[in-house]
């Protein structure tokens, strides 16, 4: 296997929730619980999970807009999480990141040609009007017009403000894009122009990408490799393909059936989707997901499955993998 | 591309054609208002009052004992003061001071207040240690602080701004605070730092000018509220010397006469009102076209 | 499957005819809506089916006179609720008609529930307002609501407040808050839109139980063509301001016969859907209010676009069996769809 650009071993993150009158927090919820997850160069890795799984969390611990309170992240082969803030400035321009929401991540009081200058101003040491050359090369490259440059977040169309996005986070010439919700506050139209954008920019520039997003069929088509989260844990890893057409671990199939597609069969039918997401504040003991699985045993609530292999690459964390457990397998 | 194309083809479509900075839009919009325009012409006229107050009208310090309370004339329209001084004279080179009183504790306010909060905000330690100070700040009044002042250092004009401006701060640096705090949550100051935006440069590129709306409002309030404790210190006779004209001191003067000359209190009184009044206006006005969600409405 | 379902009799529960809404006065006026016409049919479920500012929305405000009257006009030769007239009706009377006759769900159920008072509470209130029931009766209600909308341990969810419940949990008290005076329409405006796909299964499945047990007619307005595929019954595609195709769901899945719906399906990245790794995009950006070109604002991003599109207005054209779409190049759409996979699927 090819050395890892990014390796992930075991990241936890814990927010304390609420305090004490002592000062001590009273809870602490883990929003990522113990992931291991590497990325090849020039791979997309997908990851995908419902709201509160953490998946954002990791995406900023990526980042290193975040750190674990646990684990370590190594970028390139040199430790990435625990810097400084000096020693992250200098390296940040190597991975960059295209936000959820575009109008917001732009600062409403700058035009978009600032917005896109800003990591040249900070990286590039060129000069300023080599500086206005760049940017009106990266704006073409997006797909962006000179008349889009001179105006602000809120006068443009959401999809032309992702475009700008896009523009900053590849001005620095990055390896590692992460793209956290990139198409999913867009409206639909325009959700595929930016997925072709974001396909085209990473083969272009021969990025490694990791896509996070709750849109599975999205993902599936994005995504070389994907990693399904529930409640902070990596609960399936492998294939694209493999995931999506032999899932594995009982959640992986309970959210694959839940997707609507725009298809005959799906007319009328009753999702097989059983209870609530817990409480992350309190998760079910053992595996995080027994609560729901329909095919639980009890030690499920005592042991903690660990992402076993299911093929060469494809790893899914349930203690009833390869059993029989006389359920049919369902696929999207 | 094709794409970008269409996209111009649509822009044609548009109706806007000159597109400028939202913020200066709404203001620009705001100023074409008739109560704006009536409140910026009175502000103007007091400005002037101030400035050209020495040309306009007497000398404000002339004792004349021999014309003491004298009614209204052609040459002292607004009568004479208990000491012979020409009131029209004083109520005009009053406004000096209110003016100077409300800009300079305006500034006096903002600048620390802006500086204080910023740090407070984006300095976790540090900036626990500093609410606690402006907390304790929050204790003292305003006008014990001023006697206080007042009793310690030189009274005069620069002691009175100290003394207002101080109490002033700790409101100003607690709005400062809680709006970098939610600033700081901003995906574009994310955005920015992932970019390798840091220090200084986050706070001058990002942080402050998204700050700056709602303290220019609160310093319009800052100097509304400063020039009627500059009149009650002034009042009190622990503002201003004696000599210096002021709408307080003559309105503490007109108290002695007040069931005789009841109009020695009504001139500076009104002016003071007045002022008040205009400059409270102005800074609802300038609340409400700053207001972001009205800009976003404007464009 | 369908068909069992379905339960209509053929009683028509909604009528709106040629709905125009203009917002502002004179040079300024922005179109809105232009000519929407909508029928629901009793326990039939209606998708409104649009992108952010097309006028899904919109339409419902209108039709439930939620519009501030200053700054919107609405002139419709036809707003009917079964016998009653609501173009012409006073505030006070639709005041009496929404949330008893009409229930509506949104899309942020933590917004839309008032965090200071207890869900039993909430959901009891309008059958107080509206029935004059007494707060035992009503509480009452909200019981029987709350278990019909499946949440678990009802009797104690009746004093919860709405924060110490999950997204799924607010969103289906908001379905009981909706349909506790047993209306004839549920309005639903984009309820699943901020819940997650395992909840938004739940949800829907619900509303289609629910219409079914209580047989109501539903307005469902969306933004997903998968939620269309798996709940309604019709689907009306709209547009800039105007319903650019209508038809059973069935129909407008096999023959999809307006450019812009014909570009959503293929825009979606289903398997085989994908030609050498790129989606199908639809060209351009969504126009804004007031900003759309005139007659087919559609054609600027149309790949079937003639001159003719840009010249005149396209006038819904029959395709047979309720199904009708404003589009002069209907014939061209369809051909080219023909081997789409999602047009395959539905053949």
């Amino acid at each position: 296997m090819m050395e890892a650009l990014l390796q992930i071993d075991g990241v936890s993150r814990e927010f304390p929730v609420g305090r004490h009158a002592t000062g001590q927090p009273r809870h602490l919820v883990r929003a990522v619980d113990g992931v291991d997850l590497s990325l090849a160069p020039g791979e997309t890795l997908g990851l995908v999970g419902e709201s509160g799984c953490g998946k954002s969390t990791l995406a900023r611990i990526m980042m290193a807009l975040d750190h674990p309170t646990r684990g370590a992240v190594r970028f390139g082969g040199a430790p990435w999480s625990g810097l400084t803030a000096r020693e992250l400035k200098s390296r940040r321009g190597r991975i960059q990141m295209i936000f959820q929401d575009p109008v917001a991540s732009l600062n409403p009081r700058m035009t978009a040609r600032a917005c896109i200058a800003e990591p040249l101003i900070n990286f590039s040491g060129l000069n300023r009007h080599a500086i206005a050359l760049r940017v009106a090369e990266l704006a073409a490259q997006v797909g962006l017009s000179d008349h889009h440059l001179d105006r602000f977040a809120h006068e443009l169309s959401g999809g032309q403000c992702q475009r700008v996005g896009i523009a900053r986070a590849i001005a620095a010439e990055p390896d590692v894009l992460i793209a956290d919700e990139p198409v999913s506050a867009l409206d639909v139209s325009i959700q595929a122009q930016i997925l072709n954008l974001l396909l085209d920019i990473k083969q272009r520039m021969g990025l490694a990408m990791v896509f996070v997003s709750h849109d599975l069929s999205v993902v599936r088509h994005v995504a070389d490799r994907t990693a399904v989260m529930y409640l902070g844990r990596i609960v399936e890893t492998g294939p694209s393909e493999q995931v999506f057409s032999d899932p594995q671990h009982p959640y992986t199939q309970m959210l694959l059936n839940s997707v609507p597609h725009p298809l005959p069969a799906a007319r009328h039918r009753k999702p097989e989707v059983r209870g609530e997401l817990p409480s992350p504040l309190s998760p079910p003991s053992g595996c995080h997901f027994r609560t729901r699985c329909p095919i639980a045993i009890e030690t499920c609530a005592v042991e903690v499955p660990v992402c076993g292999p299911v093929g060469a690459v494809h790893r899914a964390a349930c203690l009833r993998l390869g059993e029989e457990t006389g359920r049919d397998r369902l696929n999207g | 591309m094709a794409l970008t194309e269409t996209e111009t083809k649509i822009q044609a479509h548009g109706t806007r054609s000159r597109r400028r900075n939202p913020t200066l839009e709404s203001l620009a919009q705001a100023a074409r208002e008739p109560w704006t325009i009536i409140c910026v012409l009175i502000l103007l006229g007091f400005l002037a009052m101030a400035v050209l107050s020495p040309m306009l009208a007497g000398d404000p310090l002339a004792i004349n004992p021999a014309y003491r309370l004298k009614p209204p004339s052609l040459e002292m329209i607004w009568g004479t003061d208990h000491l012979g001084r020409d009131v029209f004279a004083r109520a005009m080179n009053g406004a000096r001071m209110s003016l100077t009183v409300g800009v300079a504790v305006a500034l006096l306010s903002a600048i620390p207040g802006v500086a204080i909060g910023i740090f407070a905000a984006m300095n976790r330690t540090g900036g626990a240690l500093v609410m606690r100070v402006i907390d304790a700040m929050m204790a003292i009044p305003a006008v014990l602080l001023a006697i206080a002042l007042a009793a310690l250092l030189q009274p005069g004009l620069l002691t009175l701004i100290i003394a207002i401006s101080i109490p002033e701060i700790p409101r100003m640096v607690r709005l400062v605070r809680s709006v970098v705090l939610s600033v700081r949550e901003q995906p574009y100051v994310d955005a920015a730092v992932s970019v390798g935006t840091g220090g200084f440069a986050l706070v001058r590129r990002h942080i402050l000018p998204n700050t700056i709306a709602p303290v220019i409002v609160q310093a319009t309030y800052a100097a509304a509220s400063a020039i009627i404790a500059s009149a009650v210190l002034s009042f009190l006779g622990v503002g201003t010397p004696p000599d210096v004209p002021s709408w307080g001191g003559m309105m503490a003067d007109a108290r002695k006469f007040f069931q005789f000359y009841p109009m020695l209190m009504v001139y500076p009184g009104a002016l003071l009102s007045l002022l008040v009044l205009v400059t409270n206006v102005l800074g609802d006005r300038l609340s409400d076209a700053l207001d972001p969600r009205k800009i976003a409405r404007s464009i | 499957m369908t068909d069992t379902l379905r339960m209509q009799t053929g009683k028509t529960v909604l009528d709106v005819r040629n709905l125009n809404l203009t917002f502002g006065r004179g040079d300024n006026a922005l179109h809105a809506l232009d000519h929407v016409s909508l029928s629901v049919q009793q326990g039939e479920i209606l998708s409104l089916v649009g992108e952010s500012g097309c006028g899904k929305s919109a339409t419902m405000m209108a039709i439930l006179g939620l519009l501030p009257k200053r700054a919107a006009t609405v002139r419709a030769d036809a707003i009917r609720l079964g016998e009653t007239d609501l173009a012409g009706a006073s505030q006070r009377q639709l005041r009496r008609i929404r949330g008893n006759r009409i229930g509506m769900i949104f899309q942020d159920p933590m917004t839309s529930l008032n965090p200071v008072h207890t869900v039993g509470f909430q959901i009891g209130e309008a059958v107080r307002e509206h029935r004059g029931a007494s707060r035992a009766e009503a509480r009452h209600q909200a019981l029987r609501m709350l278990d019909l909308v499946r949440i678990p341990d009802p009797a104690r969810r009746l004093d919860a407040y709405p924060h110490e419940l999950s997204g799924g949990m607010r969103q289906r008290v908001m379905i009981a808050m909706a349909l506790v005076c047993e209306p004839e329409l549920l309005i639903a405006d984009e309820p699943t839109t901020a819940l997650d796909v395992t909840v938004q299964a739940q949800i829907m499945a619900l509303v289609d139980e629910l219409r079914v047990e209580m047989g109501m007619s539903v307005v469902l307005i969306t933004h997903d063509l998968g939620v269309v595929a798996a709940t309604a019954d019709r689907v009306a595609v709209m547009y800039a301001g105007r319903i650019v195709e209508e038809g059973p769901v069935e129909q407008v899945f096999r023959r999809p016969s307006h450019g812009y719906t014909a570009g959503l399906m293929r825009s979606l990245p289903l398997d085989g859907q994908v030609h050498q790794g790129r989606l199908q995009e639809i060209p351009g950006s969504v126009p804004r209010l007031g900003e759309a070109a005139p007659n087919c604002a559609f054609a600027p991003r149309c790949v079937f676009a003639k001159p003719r599109c840009a010249a005149e207005v396209p006038l819904p054209t029959d395709l047979g069996g309720g199904h009708a779409a404003r589009c002069f190049e209907h014939s061209a759409v369809f051909a080219d769809l023909a081997d789409n996979d999602i047009v395959r699927a539905w053949q």
